[in-house]
């Protein structure tokens, strides 16, 4: 179950089915020429990656009096979910920098891939990589950047670039910010906030969960009989209740997250879950 | 609550057909009792339904787009959704905030005698709209809005 479920987690990018991006801007804000002419620059980009780019009208109304002061609620996110809002940490790094649990250098194969060696300190998502033995074929912060972070691999790592500098994030698929007339932003749709938790994985192939995992594979079922079934709970049952709590965390530890294909993953989580019990 | 169902289920026709926004007075699709089945764009937040008059937003699980593989786990998410508002709540952040919601699990017993239990999400219904949005997508990744302030 862990290693077919676990080769699968191929990240589409984000913009794969991405067909317009509406950049909602409030005036010049100061903008030099060399950042204009960079902005130009990405949108002949885009648009040469078949994604529109709007920006409407003059510009909303900024009627908000709150001072903007970067992504410290991001920031908060981070120190509370833990190493699921590794994605938020590479959303804060700096443009051209790699991100921090980026394993896209897998990926790419650039030079980064040669300084991840077995002993270093491996980020979280390759070291379940490493440990079921699949191959990381995407990367879920690259996806999360690839709308508008395409020259990032191109670019030469920056620590200094300025926080004006980043990209802009669209936040993952459907979750929503808007903001209201009194200038509050209101994040909404954090519906659908299936992470594949890496450190549920990380359980699954943990001696802890071994006896659960024993129980899925060779447990008795209810019409083989045996203790647990009489006692109306098999060890089947409790392995899948186990996981699926294990799951239930993780989508709560996750909820400004979201992948593409998490539909996808839900359901199979969906299906493998209900056929265990 | 079968009313209510039936009214989602109107909504849900609706929302296929046409789109428009929550917060703005447009021609509602059902209205009974100060509830109006919105036809609220978006692909994976199930049927919504709106009470003028208590200043609700109500959605219920829907799962007719295959995301969530079975309502049971639609139904799940929808309460998922309230612990990250409830979280972001918790923040006490002044830049950014979600609706005040919960989730209320309604039994009833429909036409067939059959007993079941639907589960609706009810927030505080709030002036957001299409062109409130900044950040994010509201036609599942189609059209994605950016907004360097809201981040």
């Amino acid at each position: 179950m862990v290693l077919p479920l676990a080769a699968r987690f191929h990240i589409a990018p984000l913009a794969k089915n991405c067909k317009t991006v509406i950049r909602h801007t409030y005036g010049d804000g100061g903008a030099s020429e060399q950042e204009e002419e960079e902005e130009e620059e990405e949108e002949e980009e885009e648009e040469e990656e078949g994604i529109r780019t709007l920006i409407p009208g003059d510009g909303a109304v900024q009627t908000a009096s709150i001072p903007v002061v970067g992504p410290s609620w991001l920031a908060g996110v981070t120190k509370a979910f833990g190493p699921c809002t590794r994605f938020i940490e590479a959303l804060e790094a700096p443009l051209g920098a790699a991100p921090p649990g980026d394993a896209s250098a897998e990926l790419h194969g650039d030079a980064a891939k040669s300084s991840l060696s077995e002993n270093e300190d491996p980020d979280w998502i390759s070291a379940s990589v490493r440990r079921s033995g699949v191959r990381l074929d995407g990367c879920p912060a690259r996806s999360i950047t690839s709308i508008t972070n395409k020259k990032s691999t191109q670019m030469p790592a920056d620590a200094t670039a300025d926080v004006t500098a980043r990209p802009v994030h669209p936040l993952p698929f459907d979750v929503e910010v808007h903001r209201l007339a009194n200038g509050q932003r209101m994040v909404l749709d954090t519906h659908r906030l299936l992470i594949p938790d890496i450190a549920w994985i990380d359980w699954m192939l943990s001696p802890e969960a071994a006896p659960y995992a024993w129980g899925v594979l060779f447990g008795p079922t209810r019409d083989e009989g045996g203790t647990e079934a009489a006692q109306g709970t098999t060890k089947r049952q409790e392995a899948a209740f186990c996981i699926e709590g294990r799951l239930s965390v993780a989508s709560a530890k996750a909820n400004f997250l979201e992948w593409p294909e998490a539909g996808w993953m839900r359901r199979e989580l969906s299906k493998a879950v209900l056929a265990w019990l | 609550m079968p009313g209510l169902l039936k009214k989602v289920e109107a909504a849900k026709r609706a929302a296929a057909a046409s789109r428009s926004l929550p917060g703005e007075d447009d021609d509602p699709v059902v209205e009974e009792g100060g509830l109006v089945a919105a036809s609220v764009g978006g692909v994976a937040g199930g049927a919504k339904a709106i009470h003028r008059e208590f200043g609700l937003f109500l959605k219920t699980p829907d799962d007719s787009e295959g995301i969530y593989g079975t309502m049971i786990m639609a139904a799940k998410v929808m309460k998922l959704e309230v612990n990250a508002n409830r979280y972001i709540h918790g923040m006490d952040s002044i830049h950014v905030n979600a609706p005040l919601s919960t989730i209320v699990d309604v039994p009833y017993v429909d036409d067939d005698g059959v007993a079941s239990v639907q589960r609706v999400q009810v927030q505080a219904k709030l002036a957001i709209g299409g062109d409130t949005l900044r950040v994010g997508s509201s036609d599942g990744g189609d059209t994605i809005h950016q907004d360097e302030t809201c981040m």
